[in-house]
C-alpha cells in the first residue's frame, strides 16, 4: 500500500473526511478518537494483515506516524 | 442419550435507553455515528431495585409458559452471572425456590461474561451425557448497568441489561448434537476489562469513588466497569478466527457445511469486520442486537431465539457459537439444531 492509498484508505475512517489530506496533519485536529483507532486497527489487519498494537497505534501523533506503523512496523 | 437445546426464551427489563436519548446526553456524538459503528438502538437497563435473579427468573418464567417443560423437569440449574445478588449465597440457588424448582435438583452460579453461554453448554452436556441430569436449566443473567458510571459514552451505548433461559435436556440420538468445543483463556487481558473494586482485591473506598475523565472524554471512578475497546477488539481479531479454524479442524468440518454462525454479539462493527475475516457469507451470519445492545452472555442465546424466530433456524440445522471477552475468556462450539 503506498502512501496515496493510505490517505485514502485513512480517509474513510475519519468521521469528516480533511480536504487535502497530507499525512502531516496531527491527529488530534482531525477527530481522531477511540472509535477510529478501532477502525484503523481494523482497516489494517484487513487491507495489510497486520495486526496492531493499540498502545503502539496510541503513541503516533500524526497521519504519517500511523503510515509508517502500518507500513513498516517502526 | 445426548444433550440437545430443547427450546430459548429471553427478558429484556422494561426501561430503555434509546441511541437518541443517548446522543442527547453526549451531543458530540451523533446518533448515526453511535448506530454505525455499535448497531445498537435500544439497550434495556434494570430497575434500581432489579437484579439478575429477577431477570433470570422472568426468562425462566417464559421457557416454563411456553409448555416446553415445568418447574419440576428441572433437575439443575447453571447460572452464569458476573452480577450477582450476593457475595453468597448462590444466586442459583434463590433461584430454584423462587421458580419452584425441586430441592432434588443440582444449582451453582459460574463467573463468566461473553463467552459464558458457550461454556455453559458445554458444562450442560457434560452433566447430561455422563448421566447427572437430564433437564438442565441454562441461565444467562446480566446487570453490568450496576456497573457503568452514567458518564462513561464508552460503554453506556453498548452494553444492555438482559437474561436468558436455555433449557438442554437429554435426547435420544446417535451422534452428538452438542459439541465438539474449543476453549481458551489468557489472563493477561485480566484488566482491560474489568470493575476494579468492590471484591475482596480492593475494597471501595472515597479514593476509589474519585470520577476520572480519560482521554476520550468519558468518566469514570474505580469503582465501575472499565474497558480498553481498542485492546479487546485486538484480542478479538487473534482469538475469533483463530478459534473457528480449529473447531473446523477438531470436527472435520468445513465452513460451508456450517449453516448458522451465531458469535457473541460484541456490537455490529467488530462483528462484520470478523465475518469478513472468516469469510463467512452474509446469509448465514447473525447480528441480533439492535433492539438490546451487547448483553454478555445473553447475547448468543438471543440471536439464536431470533434466527429461530425468523426462519433462519430449521431443525438439523448445525450452528457454530462463538463466546469471547472479559478474562479474557473465549470459547467455540457446534450445536445442531433439533
Amino acid at each position: 500500500m503506498d502512501h496515496a492509498q493510505f490517505l485514502a484508505e485513512f480517509q474513510k475512517i475519519l468521521e469528516n473526511p480533511v480536504d487535502g489530506l497530507k499525512g502531516s496533519e496531527r491527529l488530534e485536529d482531525i477527530g481522531w478518537d477511540s472509535l477510529a483507532l478501532m477502525s484503523f486497527i481494523a482497516m489494517v489487519d484487513e487491507q495489510l494483515g497486520r495486526e496492531l498494537s493499540p498502545r503502539d497505534v496510541s503513541r503516533c501523533e500524526t497521519v504519517d506516524d500511523l503510515y509508517q506503523l502500518a507500513t513498516n512496523g517502526a | 442419550m445426548k444433550a440437545a437445546i430443547r427450546a430459548i426464551e429471553y427478558y429484556l427489563p422494561e426501561k430503555a435507553v434509546t441511541t437518541e436519548q443517548l446522543s442527547a446526553e453526549f451531543p458530540e456524538w451523533s446518533v448515526q455515528k453511535i448506530d454505525e459503528k455499535t448497531g445498537i438502538q435500544a439497550r434495556h437497563i434494570a430497575g434500581e431495585d432489579e437484579c439478575s435473579s429477577d431477570l433470570a427468573v422472568a426468562a425462566a418464567q417464559k421457557l416454563f409458559a411456553s409448555g416446553v417443560c415445568a418447574a419440576h423437569d428441572i433437575d439443575y440449574v447453571l447460572l452464569c452471572t458476573q452480577s450477582p445478588d450476593y457475595f453468597l449465597p448462590t444466586t442459583a440457588c434463590l433461584i430454584q425456590d423462587r421458580l419452584g424448582i425441586p430441592t432434588s435438583a443440582g444449582a451453582l452460579d459460574f463467573n463468566l461474561g461473553c463467552s459464558g453461554f458457550v461454556y455453559g453448554l458445554g458444562l450442560a452436556q457434560g452433566l447430561i451425557e455422563s448421566g447427572q441430569a437430564a433437564n438442565v436449566l441454562l441461565l444467562t443473567a446480566e446487570t453490568y448497568s450496576k456497573f457503568i458510571h452514567p458518564r462513561d459514552r464508552s460503554v453506556r451505548t453498548i452494553f444492555g441489561d438482559a437474561a436468558a433461559a436455555t433449557l438442554v435436556s437429554a435426547v435420544e440420538a446417535d451422534a452428538p448434537l452438542i459439541g465438539p468445543f474449543v476453549f481458551g483463556t489468557d489472563g493477561r487481558g485480566a484488566n482491560n476489562l474489568i470493575v476494579p473494586t468492590g471484591g475482596l482485591r480492593r475494597a471501595r473506598t472515597a479514593e476509589t469513588a474519585r470520577e476520572i475523565t480519560d482521554d476520550s472524554g468519558s468518566v469514570r471512578t474505580q469503582d465501575h466497569l472499565f474497558m480498553d475497546g481498542a485492546e479487546i477488539f485486538n484480542f478479538t481479531l487473534k482469538a475469533v478466527p483463530q478459534s473457528v479454524c480449529q473447531l473446523l479442524e477438531r470436527s472435520r468440518k468445513t465452513l460451508e457445511e456450517i449453516d448458522l454462525f451465531v458469535f457473541h454479539q460484541a456490537n455490529r462493527y467488530m462483528l462484520e469486520h470478523l465475518r469478513r475475516k472468516i469469510k463467512v457469507p452474509q446469509d448465514k451470519f447473525c447480528v441480533a442486537m439492535s433492539h438490546c445492545g451487547n448483553t454478555v452472555s445473553s447475547t448468543i442465546p438471543i440471536a439464536l431465539k431470533h434466527a429461530q424466530l425468523e426462519g433462519r433456524l430449521k431443525p438439523g440445522d448445525l450452528t457454530m457459537l462463538v463466546g469471547f471477552g472479559v478474562g479474557y475468556s473465549w470459547a467455540a462450539g457446534l450445536a445442531r439444531w433439533v
